[in-house]
């Protein structure tokens, strides 16, 4: 017991330390958000520093975390930093997390993150998660909970933990559904979620619901609005609440996961600094369809993804945007032994389903059209070296140019419609 | 007369050597099934009892990290092997009756995404043996109990499916 205290104390002072550093980074913030972040981790690593002596209030405390590295080359267009017959190592995550049990009932779990993704995103650490989930139910048959803080949302099978490369299917999520340019827009925001399963023999159906409402961010708000040309304004981003119904049968085990997922996620911008202009909203409706088999040596997945999109009220030339999209992939896991595997996946994105190879929108706007799509073929091998070590090595053949974050973009006039990618990633968890 | 003779005496013989086929392979079936010697082991926690009582249903979904609490509301600490150990795989296929990648892919969705706790992944069986005397709450699995071994570790008998 001692021992354990000791490491806690140990593992507490490293936490300590990484926070301090990691809110000198985080100080460059604007205001609101680093107010909460700070909050949030004081008050957290307060209680815990208080509590760890006191084995009756706080009875569990459990950190981990993982760090990955990404070796990127492509024959054309720049993903994740200048990987155009280059090599980019733009792409590294690090993250920590944390868990306690207190007080019978509740867990607090968070984490610190630091994501290196070429321009899209810097390495500054920030909060990724930090939740408390109060259970207020629980046996063999039924859970029931809640929990409250920064959530994550958990559309379809991979949002969730899409930055962990253990839990991915692959380097990257599948890029046609999981877009790494709409990451930050798609992911943690602050919540409640409501979190209930039911249980019998193999099989278990869960229902969670979620309401939360995102940190203002300019730039998460720009990547969102097509790259027309047309020159717009926004005032200050006010708004950016989502909801998140998911459903999610599991047969036997595991052998067989189902998904339904519906997705309602907005901003709104007050334009009033430019004069009485109304507010520019933006929306995304999306519903998640999931499916998943496994067998001991095989594993094939497949998720299908119409969105509704609406850009409305935004100042300048660019009139107001109704357009449906659609995406989904399929991809195909086999198992050789414990350690290699091989995996085979076709994405397909289109941006606007009505415009499916963006023949409209070039002649529209001048843009070329495949920046309204993107069709790849994804060929992957991955060993697992060990538990706490993993390998992965993939190949892209893509048509198309819609997921490519804008960031990476420096003009559309000289992306290339078919190129290629190969990919490196070496994963450690600790 | 002769001929139903005949077919009784067949049948009779038939009976006999379908109830000797029955008994060699009732005894194949029975000499290759205890090939591996698994007991399911917790720690004692706060209680007199010398075993725990689970259904396979409960355990699974301890392992699966779905259920927390023990009843008297202890948090349950789950132990396992890694995945290259053959104990965990045995223990994964022939008691919960699920591949052990999917078990592991499961602990690390629940784990990453902050909705549960890591299991302990003990080095070895010696290591998950100490691990669960010294822990309240912990369970875990072991290929033959020593008898003359703590107190604090008690046998989980397993019922039903």
């Amino acid at each position: 017991m001692a021992n354990n205290n000791f490491c806690v104390r140990i593992q507490l002072q490293i936490i300590r330390t990484i926070t301090a550093k990691g809110l000198g980074v985080v100080s460059c913030f604007t205001g609101s958000l680093l107010k909460k972040i700070e909050l949030l981790l004081i008050a957290t690593l307060l209680m815990l520093s208080t509590t760890l002596k006191a084995d009756d209030f706080f009875s569990d405390l459990r950190w981990n975390g993982y760090i990955s590295q990404s070796l990127i080359h492509t024959t054309d267009n720049n993903f994740f930093g200048e990987s155009d017959d280059d090599i980019s190592l733009d792409f590294t995550e690090i993250e920590f997390l944390l868990s306690a049990t207190f007080l019978r009932d509740f867990q607090f779990s968070g984490s610190l993150l630091s994501r290196r993704a070429g321009k899209s995103d810097n390495g500054q650490i920030r909060l990724d998660h930090g939740f408390i989930t109060y259970t207020a139910f629980n046996n063999v048959d039924w859970t029931l909970g809640v929990r409250a803080g920064r959530i994550k949302a958990s559309q379809g099978f991979y949002n969730e933990t899409r930055d962990v490369a253990f839990t991915r299917p692959g380097i990257l999520v599948p890029q046609s559904i999981y877009l790494e340019r709409y990451r930050d827009w798609m992911f943690s925001a602050d919540g409640v979620e409501l979190f209930t399963m039911r249980s019998w023999d193999t099989n278990s159906l869960s229902f969670r619901l979620s309401m939360s409402n995102k940190d203002p961010d300019q730039e998460v708000f720009e990547e969102l609005i097509p790259a027309t040309g047309v020159p717009y304004n926004i005032g200050s981003v006010k708004d950016g609440l989502s909801g998140v119904a998911k459903l999610l049968y599991d047969y036997d085990t595991g052998r067989i996961r189902l998904g339904f997922t519906y997705g309602h996620l907005s901003y709104k911008v007050d334009n009033s600094e430019f004069g009485n202009f109304p507010d520019t909203k933006i929306s995304t409706e999306a519903i998640f369809l999931s499916a998943e088999y496994n067998t001991d040596k095989w594993k094939f997945v497949g998720e299908y993804v119409p969105t509704k999109n609406k850009l409305l009220n935004l100042l300048g030339g660019l009139p107001d945007q109704n357009s449906n999209g659609l995406s989904y992939y399929l991809q195909s896991t086999y198992r050789i032994d414990q350690k290699w595997e091989v995996m085979l996946r076709r994405g397909v994105l289109f941006l606007n389903k009505d415009d499916k190879d963006g023949t409209l929108f070039e002649t529209r706007f001048g843009i070329p059209g495949h920046t309204q799509y993107a069709k790849n073929w994804v060929l992957g091998m991955g060993w697992h070296f060990s538990d706490s070590l993993l390998f992965r090595v993939e190949y892209y053949d893509v048509e198309g140019t819609g997921w490519i974050p804008s960031k990476d973009i420096a003009d559309t006039q000289v992306l290339h419609k078919n190129w290629e990618m190969l990919m490196f990633q070496t994963s450690y968890r600790f | 007369m002769r001929l139903r003779d005949l077919i009784r005496k067949f049948a009779i013989s038939m009976k006999s050597m379908s109830l000797l086929l029955l008994i060699c392979f009732a005894f194949l079936a029975a000499s290759s099934l205890p090939a591996f010697a698994l007991e399911v082991i917790a720690h004692q926690a706060q209680t007199q009892s010398t075993a725990k009582h689970l259904t396979v249903r409960e355990l699974r979904a301890i392992y699966s990290l779905r259920l927390k609490q023990w009843p008297n509301g202890l948090p349950i600490t789950v132990v396992a092997l890694s995945n290259d150990s053959i104990l965990h795989n045995d223990f994964c296929k022939k008691i919960l009756r699920v591949f052990p990648h999917q078990l592991k892919l499961g602990w690390d969705r629940v784990t990453f995404s902050g909705l549960g706790r890591p299991p302990i992944i003990a080095k070895n069986k010696d290591e998950m043996y100490e691990i669960i005397k010294n822990t309240p709450g912990a369970i875990g699995y072991i290929d033959q109990i020593n008898k003359n071994s703590e107190s604090s570790v008690i046998p989980v008998l397993l019922d039903g499916k």
